[in-house]
C-alpha cells in the first residue's frame, strides 16, 4: 500500500476512517425449503484482509456471500461491522461492493453509466461522479471504453467493468462471487493477477467465493473451507494446504489418495492403519483419530515414492496400470497386490504392467477421523 | 485442395446465381409466410383501398375521395373515431398498468404461480359473447355487483353498469388483459434478476431500481403489449353492441363500417371507414414503435450467463 506509484491516479482508495475495523459473522444460518444451505457460520475478517470461501458447488459459500450482501435474508445470526449488526439492514444501505459471477452489468447503460450508477445513488455531485468514474476505469485499464455498451466488450473487459463498478463506491467490504469462473484459462490467470494487484493497492477487506483451490491459494490471506453449509477449516493457504484438519479439506487440496482405514495403533504422533484388503501403512494422525476405530488416510500422489524391484529395498509390491504425462512428471495409476489403487506422481516413465515397489513417507500420510 | 474444391463447387452454383442478379434461395423458407401475408393482408387491404376510392350511389359524383369526405363530414360518423379512442386508449392503459406489476411479480417461480397465471389467462378462453352474457347477469340491476353495493350501503339505487360506456369498458378490459399480461410476462421473465440485485448493492431503492433498471429493460415489452392492446381494443365490435349503447356512446368505428356494409349495403363507403380505422391503428403502432426505438434495445441479461 505504501509503495503506490506517484504517476498513477489516486483512485478509489478508501479514506482510513471509512475502513472497516473488523467484520464478525456470528451464527449465520439459512435453510431453503428442506436444505440447510448455511449452518451456524462464524467468521472473523480483519481490516484489509482477503479471505476466500472455498468449496464444491452447493457447499453454502454463495449463500454465505449473499447473506453478507443482504440479497438473502439469513434465518439466524449476526453480521457485525465494527460492532454494528447489519443482518437486517437492506443491501442498498450496506455500502458493500459486490462482483457477481455473471457480472450483472446493466445492459442498457454504457460502461461509464454502469460505473457511475452507485455514485449517483449515493448523491455524489455530477462533476465529482465523472471524475471518479474516470479514475475507476483507469484503475482497471478501461479508460477508453467508457462509451461502449457491455455487449460490445469481451468477457475479461466486462469483468473489469464489474470490478470498477464495485470499487468506485469505496465499499466497506468487497464481496466477489466466483468472478473468474466465466473466463477462459488464460484470462482467468490475468484477471487473478489484476484482482491481486487491486487488493494490494486499495487494501479493501475482501470476501471471495470460489470453487478453484488454485485461485484461493494464490489470492487469499486466509481460506475458509466449506462443505454442506458448514465452515470446516479456516487458515492461511499454507496451513490448509500442508496441514488439513479433515479428509475433506485434504482431498480438496490434492490429497488424491484417500482410503477408509482402521486405526490399529495411535501413539506418539504416529498411527498404524490397515486398508481393507490387508495393506498396513504408517502415518501421522490429525486430532480426533482414535485407536481401534475407523479413520481416513490420505496422501498426495507426489508423496508416494515409486521404485523398481531392487531400487527400494522394501515397499508395497504393485503393478503399474497406466501412466499419463502431465508436463513435468508422470502420473501413474498403480494397483498394489493387496488390491488398493494409488495415484502416484513420478519423474520416471513406467511401462504399463511394470512391477514396482511403493513407499509412503509416514510424515506425509495423514490420518483423519472419519467424516 | 483449395482449387479442387473451388472447381467442383464454382461452375455449378455461384456464377449462375451472380448472373441472375438475385438469389431466390434464401426466400424459399419464408415463402409460405410471405404468401399468407400477401393473401390475407396485402390483397384485402389493396382491394379495400381500391373499392373505397370508387364511391357508389349518391356519392358517385363526389369524386374518388367522396366516401372519406362523407365520413369526416358527418358529425355522427366522425364521432365513431372518438367513441372508439376513448375506449381503446384508457382500456389499454389500464390493462398495462395492471399487468405490468403482476407480470413482474410472477416472472420467477412462486408458490401457486401456475394457478395464478391460469386464472389470469382464463378470460382469453371465454370469447366476447360469453363474457357479455355473464356481464349482463353479474352487472345487471339485480346482479351480484349491484346486490353487493346495495348491501354495503355504498349506493341507494342499482348502478347501471351495462348497455353503456362502462359496460364496454369493463368487457374490453377483461378480454384484453390476458394478451397484455402474457406478452409482458414473456419479457419480464427475460430480465436477469441479478441486475436488480446489483442495483440494490449499489444503493438503489425500489423506485430507483424500477426507473433506472427494470422499466428501461421492459420498454420493448411494454411497447409490444401497448401496440397489441390498442389494435385489439380499437377494433372492438361485439361487446360494443352486446353490453354497450350501439346507437349512442359506444357506436365504435367498426360498428360504423358494419352498418355501412350490411345495413346500407354500401361496400365502398364501408371500405373507406375500414381504411380510416387501419390508418389510425398504423399511426398508433408507428408512434409506439418510434418511442420504443428511442429506448434501449438489446440483451436483458448483464454479461455472460
Amino acid at each position: 500500500m505504501s509503495a503506490r506509484p506517484a504517476a498513477e491516479p489516486a483512485p478509489s482508495a478508501p479514506a482510513p476512517a471509512r475502513r472497516i475495523g473488523r467484520l464478525e459473522v456470528r451464527g449465520l444460518s439459512k435453510r431453503f425449503a428442506h436444505v440447510v444451505a448455511l449452518s451456524n457460520f462464524d467468521l472473523d475478517v480483519q481490516s484489509g484482509e482477503f479471505i476466500s470461501l472455498l468449496g464444491p458447488s452447493g457447499c453454502g459459500k454463495s449463500t454465505a456471500l449473499n447473506c453478507l450482501a443482504g440479497l438473502v435474508e439469513p434465518d439466524a445470526g449476526r453480521i457485525l461491522l465494527d460492532g454494528e449488526d447489519l443482518a437486517r439492514v437492506p443491501p442498498e444501505r450496506r455500502g458493500f461492493g459486490v462482483v457477481f459471477q455473471s457480472y450483472a452489468l446493466f445492459p442498457h447503460m454504457t460502461v461509464a453509466r454502469n460505473v457511475a450508477f452507485g455514485l449517483e445513488m449515493m448523491g455524489v455531485r455530477p462533476e465529482a461522479v465523472a471524475e471518479r468514474v474516470r479514475q475507476a476505469l483507469a484503475l482497471v485499464h478501461l479508460e477508453d471504453l467508457g462509451d461502449r455498451y457491455p455487449a460490445q466488450l469481451s468477457g475479461g473487459q466486462q469483468q473489469r467493468v464489474a470490478l470498477a463498478r464495485a470499487l468506485v463506491i469505496e465499499p466497506r467490504l468487497l464481496l466477489m462471487d466466483e468472478p473468474l469462473s466465466n473466463l477462459d484459462a488464460k484470462l482467468r490467470l490475468e484477471m487473478r493477477l489484476e484482482i491481486r494487484r487491486l487488493h494490494q493497492r486499495l487494501g479493501l477487506t475482501t470476501l471471495y467465493v470460489t470453487h478453484d483451490q488454485e485461485e484461493a491459494l494464490s489470492l487469499s490471506d486466509r481460506i475458509g473451507l466449506m462443505k454442506d453449509g458448514v465452515l470446516r477449516q479456516v487458515g492461511t493457504p499454507e496451513e490448509v494446504y500442508l496441514h488439513p484438519d479433515t479428509a475433506f479439506v485434504a482431498n480438496f487440496f490434492g490429497y488424491r489418495n484417500v482410503f477408509r482405514v482402521h486405526a490399529d495403533a495411535v501413539h506418539d504422533g504416529r498411527a498404524t492403519v490397515t486398508i481393507p484388503g490387508g495393506l498396513r501403512l504408517e502415518g501421522t494422525p490429525r486430532s480426533g483419530v482414535r485407536q481401534g476405530a475407523d479413520a481416513v488416510a490420505a496422501v498426495r500422489p507426489e508423496d508416494v515414492e515409486v521404485g523398481g524391484p531392487g531400487g527400494v529395498d522394501h515397499g508395497i509390491p504393485a503393478t503399474v496400470e497406466f501412466a499419463e504425462f502431465v508436463g513435468d512428471a508422470f502420473e501413474c495409476s498403480v494397483t498394489a497386490d493387496a488390491g488398493v489403487v494409488f495415484v502416484v506422481r513420478t519423474p520416471d516413465r513406467w511401462a504399463q504392467g511394470a512391477r514396482v515397489l511403493l513407499r509412503v513417507d509416514p510424515s506425509r500420510l495423514l490420518v483423519f477421523p472419519p467424516e | 485442395m483449395q482449387r479442387a474444391a473451388g472447381a467442383r463447387v464454382g461452375p455449378g452454383t455461384a456464377p449462375r446465381a451472380r448472373r441472375g442478379g438475385l438469389r431466390w434461395g434464401p426466400l424459399v423458407p419464408i415463402a409460405p409466410a410471405l404468401l399468407v401475408v400477401l393473401v390475407l393482408f396485402v390483397y384485402p387491404f389493396a382491394y379495400g383501398l381500391a373499392l373505397s376510392l370508387h364511391p357508389i350511389g349518391a356519392l358517385a359524383r363526389g369524386g374518388m375521395l367522396a366516401n372519406y369526405a362523407a365520413f369526416f363530414g358527418t358529425p355522427w360518423e366522425r364521432a365513431s373515431i372518438w367513441n372508439t379512442l376513448r375506449l381503446a386508449v384508457p382500456v389499454s392503459a389500464l390493462d398495462l398498468a395492471l399487468a405490468l406489476p403482476l407480470a413482474y411479480r410472477l416472472r420467477r417461480p412462486l408458490p401457486g404461480q401456475r394457478l395464478i397465471t391460469a386464472l389470469l389467462v382464463i378470460p382469453m378462453t371465454l370469447g366476447t359473447v360469453l363474457l357479455a352474457e355473464g356481464m349482463i347477469e353479474f352487472f345487471g340491476p339485480a346482479g351480484w355487483a349491484n346486490k353487493a353495493l346495495l348491501a354495503l350501503h355504498l349506493v341507494r339505487m342499482p348502478v347501471q353498469f351495462v348497455h353503456n360506456y362502462t359496460g364496454v369498458f369493463i368487457s374490453l378490459a377483461i378480454a384484453d388483459f390476458p394478451a397484455v399480461f402474457l406478452v409482458l410476462l414473456g419479457y419480464a421473465s427475460g430480465v436477469d434478476p441479478r441486475l436488480e440485485q446489483a442495483a440494490r448493492t449499489l444503493g438503489a431503492g425500489w423506485w430507483a431500481r424500477l426507473r433506472r433498471v427494470t422499466l428501461p429493460l421492459l420498454a420493448p415489452g411494454i411497447a409490444a403489449a401497448a401496440a397489441l392492446s390498442f389494435v385489439a381494443t380499437f377494433s372492438v365490435f361485439p361487446s360494443a353492441v352486446l353490453v354497450g349503447e350501439p346507437a349512442g356512446s359506444t357506436r365504435v368505428i367498426a360498428l360504423a363500417a358494419w352498418q355501412a356494409a350490411y345495413e346500407q349495403f354500401d361496400y365502398p363507403r364501408a371500405s373507406a371507414i375500414a381504411m380510416v380505422m387501419a390508418a389510425i391503428e398504423l399511426v398508433f403502432v408507428a408512434l409506439v414503435l418510434a418511442a420504443r426505438n428511442r429506448a434501449y434495445r438489446g440483451p436483458t441479461i448483464g454479461g455472460r450467463g
